[in-house]
């Protein structure tokens, strides 16, 4: 063993209480002054370190230590309480989570139960440019008012406070006279639909409302039709027209901004047949989805018909989703037919079916032709003036277009075309039925005269 | 029949364990009175503070008594002193300007110390342990700790690799360097000088 080997050794205070035992390590030192003073010096050191750990700690440290294991034991076997304890408390917060749970079961129910009446209404709403069907029904502002006032059913529809509170100026108002339009998007055939439907149609309308019919061009609306009938009976007077019905002043509360609306000449009225053609969109075709669209026969019309400059109709026809057709002037002349005539003609009309859906175009020719001899044969003579003011009126038009008027029938509906009379005059014009006007040019002075 | 104290003394560490954890109070006794005057001194060198050293010497019997189940074998000594040595590091990490024991400091050539045979016949071992605590408060921090684990706990260089988390060959160059401080402290106090400002830098 060398020098350095020894005094390593030496380091490791375990190590030097046995040096005496290791010979080597004891040769070493007899042999090595140095080594022997060092083995000797650590001695000190390590009986000093040992003298230093030999001291007693406070008394108190005994006392503290010596009950850890009785303390400590203690805290285990209270574990279990303590944790029994911390959720202890809990209870007291159980009528926090039953509130918390009683508010979900009401949330859960408002959307179960009251939900799907909004989500009813949602659906429509939402579903309202594809819409395949439109009932329009015409009644007096009063009925309107009362229609789209929310009754006790649990959902009315937004589009009926919407649009009769919001404007209520173009539904009565403005034309007290005027028949007030509401309409009806059918297109989701539920329940709740078909109970609004029935409710929003006054079951007594007054004598003088004006009904100018309703469209029904497809199946969803039909079947609500059909669902609604045993709720609420039909409107006395309602009558069926073709598809290009009138948008009521409803619409406005989501219909797109109104296009140019343009109108078929109203003497295709008369002599052509009803059969739609591709100017005129069957019934099938939805309104709604025609909303905006003037179809390309109508536009190559040769006046067109702004409906929306129409007197006092302008707030209620001027709308959107319009497209000519030939109905348009007859809802026109039905619109400047008096009251009393109207009501006069309408008992004719209760009965009138609405027009299926179903039907083919000839049958939707058919049945609308039968509505237009009513329709048409609806003028009365007893609100137009009388004969001789007629004729002094149609004299004074011939005489004052003398140059371009031939002799023979008159047809007024050229003379509208021309722009000698308005739409209203040529009613107020009109000869009684079963006859024509006749000019006759004699002399050199027009004569107006009335043939069978 | 309860053990004597003379019956335990004869016991080892871990045989004194195993019987306190049985329930012997004897035994945890024992086991106090061996460990006890090792950790205080300990805790009372390397803080200054006796009820500081008191609180840390009962938090170490604490934590050797709720964590009984994680000491299975090996030696009591290294378990203790490392808890000791875990809390000390804690307490350092706590206080404002800790130091914090490097892993691998840097090694340091010191020339053995030579010790004067008249110094070594007049010192007495009263003496001696005055001197080791003045110059105890003169070491590092790092020192201290090595030198109380070892000397002061008794354990061995593998022992206090094990409790440092440091490898043996570090241990080894640490123990041997805080003790050549501490014996240049020790020796310029015997000579009845106060080690200079300087003398403790080279150290």
């Amino acid at each position: 063993m060398n020098c350095q080997e020894f005094q390593e050794k030496l380091l490791e205070p375990t190590t030097l209480a046995a040096f005496d035992q290791n010979p080597e390590a004891s040769a070493h030192a007899a042999a090595c002054a140095e080594c022997r003073r060092l083995l000797e010096w650590n001695r000190k050191v390590a009986e000093g370190f040992s003298a230093m750990s030999l001291r007693e700690p406070p008394a108190i440290l005994r006392d503290r230590i010596l009950r850890i294991p009785e303390l400590v034991t203690r805290e285990d076997a209270s574990a279990k309480p303590v944790a029994e304890t911390e959720t202890a408390w809990f209870p007291g917060w159980r009528w926090l989570s039953g509130m918390g749970l009683s508010f979900a079961g009401a949330f859960l129910l408002y959307v179960l139960v009251v939900r799907p009446f909004d989500m009813g209404t949602a659906v429509r709403e939402d579903s309202r440019p594809t819409t395949k069907g439109m009932q329009v029904s015409a009644v007096p502002p009063a009925s309107v008012s009362e229609a789209v006032r929310p009754s006790p059913e649990p959902v009315i529809p937004a589009l009926q406070p919407t649009s009769a509170e919001a404007k209520p100026p173009d539904t009565g108002a403005a034309v007290p006279s005027s028949p007030a339009i509401a309409i009806e998007v059918a297109k989701v055939p539920t329940v709740s639909t078909a109970k609004t439907t029935a409710s929003s149609l006054p079951v007594s309308a007054p004598a003088s409302a004006v009904a100018i019919g309703r469209v029904a061009v497809d199946e969803a609306s039909t079947a609500m039709q059909v669902a609604a009938a045993p709720m609420a009976p039909e409107p006395k007077n309602r009558m069926a027209v073709t598809e290009n019905q009138e948008p009521p002043a409803t619409e406005m509360a989501f219909a797109p901004p109104p296009p140019k609306v343009v109108g078929t000449p109203l003497n295709t009225v008369v002599g052509e047949p009803l059969v739609p053609t591709a100017d005129a969109p069957s019934a099938s075709v939805s309104t709604a989805a025609g909303a905006g669209n003037t179809s390309p026969g109508a536009s190559k019309s040769e006046e067109p018909i702004v409906l929306a400059q129409t007197e006092n109709k302008g707030s209620q026809f001027g709308l959107a989703d319009k497209r000519p057709s030939f109905t348009e002037g007859e809802i026109l002349l039905r619109e400047a037919v008096p009251a009393d005539a109207e009501e006069a003609k309408a008992g004719s009309l209760d009965d009138q079916p609405l027009l299926d859906t179903s039907a083919t175009s000839d049958q939707f020719a058919r049945e609308f032709r039968a509505s237009k001899k009513e329709t048409t044969a609806m003028p009365t003579q007893q609100a137009l003036p009388d004969l001789e003011t007629r004729k002094e009126r149609l004299l004074a038009i011939v005489q004052k277009h003398s140059d371009k008027v031939i002799e023979g029938p008159i047809d007024l509906n050229q003379w509208i075309l021309a722009g000698w009379i308005t739409v209203k005059e040529r009613i107020s014009l009109a000869a009684p039925q079963g006859r024509t006007w006749v000019t006759q040019h004699e002399d050199g002075q027009w004569k107006i005269e009335l043939e069978p | 029949m309860a053990m004597t104290h003379v019956e335990k003394s004869d016991m080892t560490p871990e045989e004194l364990w195993r019987e306190a954890l049985r329930g012997h109070q004897p035994s945890w006794e024992a086991l106090y009175r061996l460990l006890g005057g090792r950790l205080y001194q300990f805790f009372l060198k390397n803080t200054g503070k006796p009820e500081l050293a008191m609180d840390k010497t009962q938090e170490v019997f604490e934590r050797l008594w709720k964590h009984r189940e994680s000491f299975i074998d090996g030696s009591l000594n290294t378990w203790v002193f490392r808890i000791a040595r875990n809390l000390l590091i804690d307490l350092w990490r706590r206080k404002p300007r800790a130091e914090i024991l490097a892993e691998d400091p840097p090694e340091v050539v010191d020339p053995a110390i030579g010790v004067e045979e008249s110094v070594l016949t007049k010192l007495h071992r009263e003496d001696m342990l005055r001197h080791i605590d003045d110059s105890l408060n003169e070491l590092s921090e790092d020192d201290r700790l090595i030198l109380g684990v070892v000397y002061l706990g008794g354990l061995s260089l593998p022992e206090l690799a094990s409790v440092m988390e440091i490898p043996l060959g570090t241990a080894k160059t640490r123990c041997r360097q805080a003790r050549l401080r501490l014996d240049r402290l020790l020796q310029e106090r015997l000579k009845g000088q106060t080690p200079t400002l300087e003398a403790k830098e080279t150290a």
